[in-house]
């Protein structure tokens, strides 16, 4: 069915392109940072400039802009209903207004900052995952994590969790298309009834994912075992190498987000 | 009364870096009463093919008609038709049951198409019949039951539906000698009572042995398209990704170049007996 093949969250696409080969720490602060910034500015305008910084690394990356896109596609029921809530739910001078409900000026701007900050939080997010393999995403927030190992914190263990699912992502998708398949072409009708019917009409695609997923997870377990996975201190077939144009693109980074955020607080005074 | 697919092609996730070409310029005939085989290498679009045939995916050029009605994704009923016309076993059939009970398994098909309460029992039973299934299997959670078992569950739950045509995509991997058999002659029998049926299978032999037309896949293009012979004629003069020669043909096909007077044949009872008279012939 086709609405499986739309979801890019998660999903890895190779190209060599600038943003590929950056080390995956830089982008994760990176991306740290562009979502502090990101919940730091409130003028209508910066959002903007949100919409161009997009823009320009999506095409540093190489990706069409529609598949960059598409990452907010599982998302956009969230995105409308913040909107929503903050619509008719935030207190001020009245614009409109019917019984109980009432829109707000204020409403009104912050319906639109809070989906467009969440909105530009999700494909950000989703271009590091574009450009980013799970492993190397694994791998450098094992590194970025590794001060707090001392402190007991189950850095590795919690990469390689990250890696598994990640990995399982675009694998279970697959799964439940062809699951779905066969049930269509024995004849279940996901898209008609009611809410009860419809749900129900799900059981028979759940029960064999779930099957398949518990089966994949203890055959991996099984796998690992075999081959004497013994958690942390496993050395990298390729270590991670934080090179000067990391540091670079990193700086420069952060000088436009700083000058993002300076325009920010000059546009609202 | 047919399934026609005419200049078939199909591209997955196109206008993205992970386009794939799967299919290309694909043209098959499937008649009811006859048999029809799909061979090629992995990845050659065989699955991606068997899918088009009950509208589960959709051209991405040209067309696919179940008795003469075009199949769309915008036409929900016209699919749903298509779908009960045309029943679609797929690859590892087994995982996609669900059901607490064999009989509620099979009977979800039937059911799904509307089928009446009173005929639903004898259905059911025909079915599980039919693939082999003993009577006291049928209260038996699927789960419980072995690979082979779940196999017939699965393929007895299509049947159940009875579609006119039977599409079956590498239903025999991972079977015994005896459930191969047992289900080829199966096949070979809804085919006497008029179904259409397209195997997809890895076996050449097979499809030799049984098919009345064999399609070839190479890179999601027809290699070749015909009855037995004709795609053996093909078969021996070429190579083809993936297609291995069954020991048969390649015997009858050394013999054949060192001079004998025999055809090239997949049939070893034939060649047996050609070789016995041909060597007769040279002793004398
Ligand atoms: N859902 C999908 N998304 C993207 N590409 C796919 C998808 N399904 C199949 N393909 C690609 O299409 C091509 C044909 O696949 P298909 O499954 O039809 O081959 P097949 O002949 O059935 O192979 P096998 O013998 O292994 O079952 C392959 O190259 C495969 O990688
Ligand atoms: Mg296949």
């Amino acid at each position: 069915m086709r609405f499986l093949n739309h979801i890019t969250l998660g999903q890895y696409v190779p190209t060599d392109s600038p943003l590929h080969f950056l080390d995956p720490r830089c982008k994760i602060l990176g991306t740290l940072l562009v979502m502090t910034v990101l919940f730091l500015t409130r003028a209508p305008v910066s959002f903007l400039v949100w919409g161009l910084l997009l823009l320009a690394l999506t095409l540093l990356s190489r990706l069409s802009p529609g598949m960059v896109l598409r990452g907010a596609r599982p998302v956009l029921i969230l995105i409308v209903f913040t909107a929503f809530i903050h619509l008719f739910f935030t207190k001020g001078t009245p614009l409109w207004s019917w019984g109980v409900l009432s829109i707000t000026k204020e409403g009104v701007t912050a319906a639109l900052r809070m989906s467009s900050r969440l909105f530009f939080l999700v494909l950000f997010a989703g271009l590091l995952t574009l450009t980013t393999s799970p492993m190397e995403l694994a791998d450098g927030l094992e590194r970025l994590f590794s001060p707090l190992v001392p402190l007991g914190f189950p850095a590795h263990e919690m990469a390689m969790m990250m890696t598994i699912s990640l990995r399982f992502i675009p694998t279970l998708l697959d799964e439940t298309d062809r699951i779905f398949k066969a049930q269509l072409a024995r004849g279940a009708d996901l898209d008609r009834g009611g809410l009860i019917r419809r749900l129900r009409a799900f059981v028979p695609v759940l029960i064999p994912l779930f099957v398949i997923v518990f089966q994949r997870a203890e055959e991996l377990a099984v796998a690992m075992e075999a081959r004497c996975y013994r958690g942390a201190g496993r050395t990298r077939m390729h270590p991670l190498r934080w090179s000067r144009g990391d540091t670079a693109a990193l700086f420069m980074f952060t000088v436009v987000l700083g000058g993002v955020l300076g325009m920010d607080r000059w546009l609202l005074s | 009364m047919s399934i026609r697919v005419t200049d078939l092609a199909h591209v997955y996730h196109q206008g993205t870096p992970l386009e794939r070409r799967a299919l290309d310029g694909v043209n098959l005939l499937v008649e009811p009463g006859s048999w029809v085989s799909v061979v090629g290498h992995t990845g050659s679009g065989k699955s991606t093919l068997a899918q088009h045939l009950n509208g589960l995916l959709f051209a991405t050029r040209g067309e696919v008609e179940v008795d003469g009605v075009p199949l769309r994704e915008d036409a929900p009923e016209i699919l749903r038709q298509a779908r009960k016309k045309v029943g679609l076993v797929f690859q590892y059939p087994e995982q996609q049951l669900f059901a607490e009970t064999v009989s509620e398994e099979i009977a979800f098909a039937p059911r799904n198409w509307g089928i009446s309460k009173e005929r639903l029992p004898e259905v059911v039973h025909a079915a599980a019949t039919r693939v082999g299934l003993e009577k006291a299997l049928l209260g038996v959670n699927p789960f419980n039951l072995s690979g082979g078992q779940k196999r017939r569950v699965a393929l007895a739950s299509v049947l159940a539906s009875e579609p006119d045509y039977l599409v079956l995509d590498e239903p025999t991997a991972g079977l015994d000698g005896k459930g191969k058999k047992e289900l080829l002659s199966l096949l070979s029998q809804l085919v006497r009572e008029g179904k259409g049926v397209v195997l997809v299978t890895h076996d050449l032999d097979t499809a030799l042995a049984h098919s009345h037309r064999i399609l070839v896949l190479e890179d999601g293009k027809v290699f070749a398209l015909g009855a037995p012979q004709e795609v053996l004629d093909a078969l021996a003069g070429a190579s083809v990704r993936g297609i291995v020669l069954p020991p048969v043909v390649e015997l009858s096909q050394g013999l054949k170049q060192r001079g004998w007077k025999v055809p090239i044949t997949p049939d070893a009872t034939t060649l047996y007996a050609l070789i016995a008279k041909e060597g007769k012939r040279c002793d004398s």
